[in-house]
């Protein structure tokens, strides 16, 4: 078991005042086995009522509305989570979980993926988890880490025809080549140790559990993996969406810290 | 049993019916066209006994197809049980996963639910496609009869028939069942929206507000209408008349301005009541037809009482190569598209035509169903002082709240063009009224 506080800042600001700003939130380690949230503090300012919630996907949904004119929006989250490395057992049986084995917006195959696909080596014989752990590698081995080069609205098959994203492109890519093979499987949006953006990775579904695959890092997820949200892509796993009413540029910037804590104290 | 009186004052029933509005608006290549939504004054005919069993029928079908709906988004029994291949549920553009778990008030998802028939030459009434989502057109003879009665009172003297004035009642009864606390509106649009005619006329009719997005607002997990003095209101009941991808940029298209932020997370929460139920598409996709009197075995453990028209799933081995032995006599239905498009007869393709539809077939066998082509029933219109006949479907409208109940009217719609069996009013065709006798 390890112990950590994770910090997730999220700031906005707004060229001109815009009113009447929207937002949903997934950005909170959210309780999961093998992962317990012990405290949480969120804040959002400006002030407002915030409404709790969960998705269709069992993630915990925080929504509000700004109405007077603001520049700035912020969210700070700061939360003790234990983790441990494992399984999650999965509740639901077989036949409620189809909406992971089909082609979502973000995950479609065209003709680059087929193409890649026919190039695979066969499967047959191979558990869900062994073969997500080949594909893991092949793809590894066939796209490229590249910071920026890709979008929040990028699809699978987009990436992959450029040859290079970051860890929702290759998350969508093992998602597709998964479920193209009849996998169940799904998209989980978190953060792993150190500083900087959030992550994500895929987990598939065997004989009642889910395990987690890391396609940006090359290796099955552990303890040191918290999870925000779970959904078919990315799109389900909005850790922040937002709408404003307003003629204004928006800039924004996410700050995730995980830190392990060590010892008896902080806890 | 022509009524001669009713015919003559055809003209001035189509002048008051332009007078009062009463469109239909389609958008084509991109530009929004409004056209009148021609009347005819020979009504269809339905006697009380021809009705009582489609009555019978209607009430078996959308019940199923209710809990249907209630199983795909928990617990999906039909799947489990291998009565409904899931690749019908999650290729469906219709199957919204966002809807997963949701139970809406009183377990009713299809409350207003637009049922396609025709009647074929033998005397069969066949089901053509069902409507769940935010079916249209029960205005349409609401006004028309209105108008009727007022220009040829003796016509309605003279024979016996249900009045169908009282759908704004049952409208009204079935919000009033789902309603979670609050008042109810009507959610439009807007005026450019091909039904806005209905819109205004059935808020008018039921007492309800008539509202757009932003005049709905959801604040402490509830949704209020505020309207332009800041007075808010608790809402109970949402008769929303736009699309679900429309209804909340929070959950579904971020680009929705028609929308309202949130209101699906109140929904979620039971809140509020929206009719019809987002997610419906799934059962009412031209794919899932096939399993209709499937469900209703299934569901209700009867038999269907009213049939569908001949239908094959190139899914299926055994059907494909039906179909591909009977082609040239099957009409062949995209089921992705709506509206009579995507529609085509095997015997008007060219060669070409067919083998380019062959070779989709065989690479998506699930986008397609083939029928048997049903040699419908002719209804008898005034075309330019004449009687001619013409190909007509009935949608009829079945209302579930505290229980299902079948509006003792429907919406005919005919086909202007002689040759045509395709009588969608978005496609140009025209109505009638529909009569059910009352002894």
């Amino acid at each position: 078991m390890k112990k950590w506080k994770l910090t997730y800042e999220l700031s906005l600001s707004f060229s001109s005042p815009v009113s009447r700003e929207h937002y949903s939130l997934r950005c909170i380690p959210d309780r999961f086995e093998n992962q317990e949230v012990t405290s949480c503090q969120v804040q959002i300012l400006p002030e407002n009522a915030v409404m709790y919630g969960k998705d269709a996907f069992g993630n915990t949904v925080l929504a509000g509305s700004v109405e007077r004119p603001h520049s700035c929006f912020s969210v700070d989250v700061e939360a003790r989570v234990r983790t441990q490395a494992g399984t999650r057992e999965e509740k639901k049986p077989f036949h409620q979980l189809g909406m992971y084995r089909y082609e979502s917006e973000m995950t479609r195959v065209g003709q680059a993926l087929e193409a890649f696909i026919r190039t695979l080596p066969p499967g047959q014989g191979k558990s869900p988890w062994e073969r997500s752990r080949d594909l893991m590698y092949i793809l590894w081995d066939s796209f490229r880490y590249l910071r920026g080069s890709t979008g929040v609205d990028t699809t699978a098959e987009q990436a992959f025809m450029q040859g290079c994203g970051v860890c929702q492109d290759y998350a969508h890519i093992l998602l597709a080549l998964c479920r193209r093979e009849g996998m169940t499987a799904r998209y989980v949006a978190g953060a792993i140790p150190g500083e900087g953006q959030t992550h994500a990775w895929v987990e598939v579904w065997q004989e009642g559990s889910w395990k987690g695959f890391d396609p940006t890092n090359r290796q099955e997820t552990d303890e040191d993996y918290i999870c925000f949200a779970v959904g078919r892509d990315a799109h389900d796993c909005g850790l922040n969406r937002g709408i404003f009413l307003g003629n204004a540029l928006q800039t924004q910037n996410v700050y995730v810290r995980m830190e392990e804590i060590r010892g008896g104290n902080g806890d | 049993m022509y009524n001669y009186e009713l015919n003559s004052r055809a003209d001035a029933i189509n002048e008051l019916l332009a007078r009062y509005g009463v469109k239909f608006g389609i958008y084509k290549n991109n530009t929004f066209k409004e056209q009148l939504f021609p009347f005819d004054p020979i009504p269809r005919i339905i006697t009380r006994e021809e009705f009582a069993v489609l009555e019978k029928g209607l009430i078996q079908r959308v019940d199923a197809l209710n809990l249907f709906l209630k199983d795909i988004y928990s617990e999906k029994k039909i799947i489990r049980d291998k009565v409904v291949p899931e690749d019908f549920i999650y290729a469906s553009s219709g199957y919204l996963a966002q809807c997963e778990g949701i139970v809406p008030s009183l377990g009713v998802f299809s409350h207003i639910s637009g049922i396609d028939l025709v009647k074929g030459k033998n005397g069969q009434w066949y089901i053509l496609e069902d409507n769940l989502r935010v079916p249209s057109g029960a205005s349409y003879p609401m006004i028309a009869r209105e108008l009727c009665r007022k220009s040829s009172p003796s016509t309605f003297q003279k024979y016996h028939l249900e009045d169908n004035r009282n759908y704004a009642q049952l409208l009204r009864e079935t919000m009033d069942a789902v309603n979670t606390g609050g008042i109810n509106v009507i959610l439009t649009p807007g005026r450019y929206n091909a039904a806005y005619f209905e819109h205004s006329y059935l808020a008018e009719q039921t007492g309800a507000h008539l509202v757009n997005g932003s005049e709905l607002r959801v604040e402490d997990d509830h949704l209020y209408f505020v309207d332009y003095s800041g007075r808010k209101e608790l809402v109970g009941a949402v008769y929303r008349r736009i699309s679900d991808e429309y209804l909340d940029p929070m959950n579904f298209n971020p680009v929705s301005v028609i929308g309202i932020p949130h209101i699906f997370d109140v929904y979620r929460k039971g809140n509020v009541a929206l009719l019809n139920a987002p997610g419906n598409g799934v059962a009412d996709d031209k794919g899932i037809y096939y399993f209709v009197p499937k469900m209703i075995r299934y569901y209700l453990d009867q038999e269907p009482i009213l049939q569908n028209a001949p239908t094959y799933l190139p899914f299926y081995e055994d059907d494909k190569k039906f179909v591909l032995e009977n082609f040239d006599r099957l009409v062949l239905k995209d089921v992705a598209e709506a509206g009579g498009y995507g529609v085509v007869f095997a015997d008007k393709m060219t060669k070409q035509e067919k083998e380019s539809f062959l070779a989709m077939m065989e690479k998506e066998p699930r986008r397609f169903i083939a029928q048997e082509v049903i040699d419908f029933e002719d209804l008898n219109i005034m075309d330019n002082g004449e009687i001619v006949p013409r190909k007509a479907d009935l949608r009829a409208f079945v209302l579930s709240g505290k229980q299902t109940r079948v509006w003792k009217s429907g919406l005919t719609r005919f086909s202007r063009n002689p040759d045509s069996f395709i009588v969608n009013s978005s496609q140009g065709g025209g109505f009638k009224d529909t009569w059910v006798l009352s002894q």
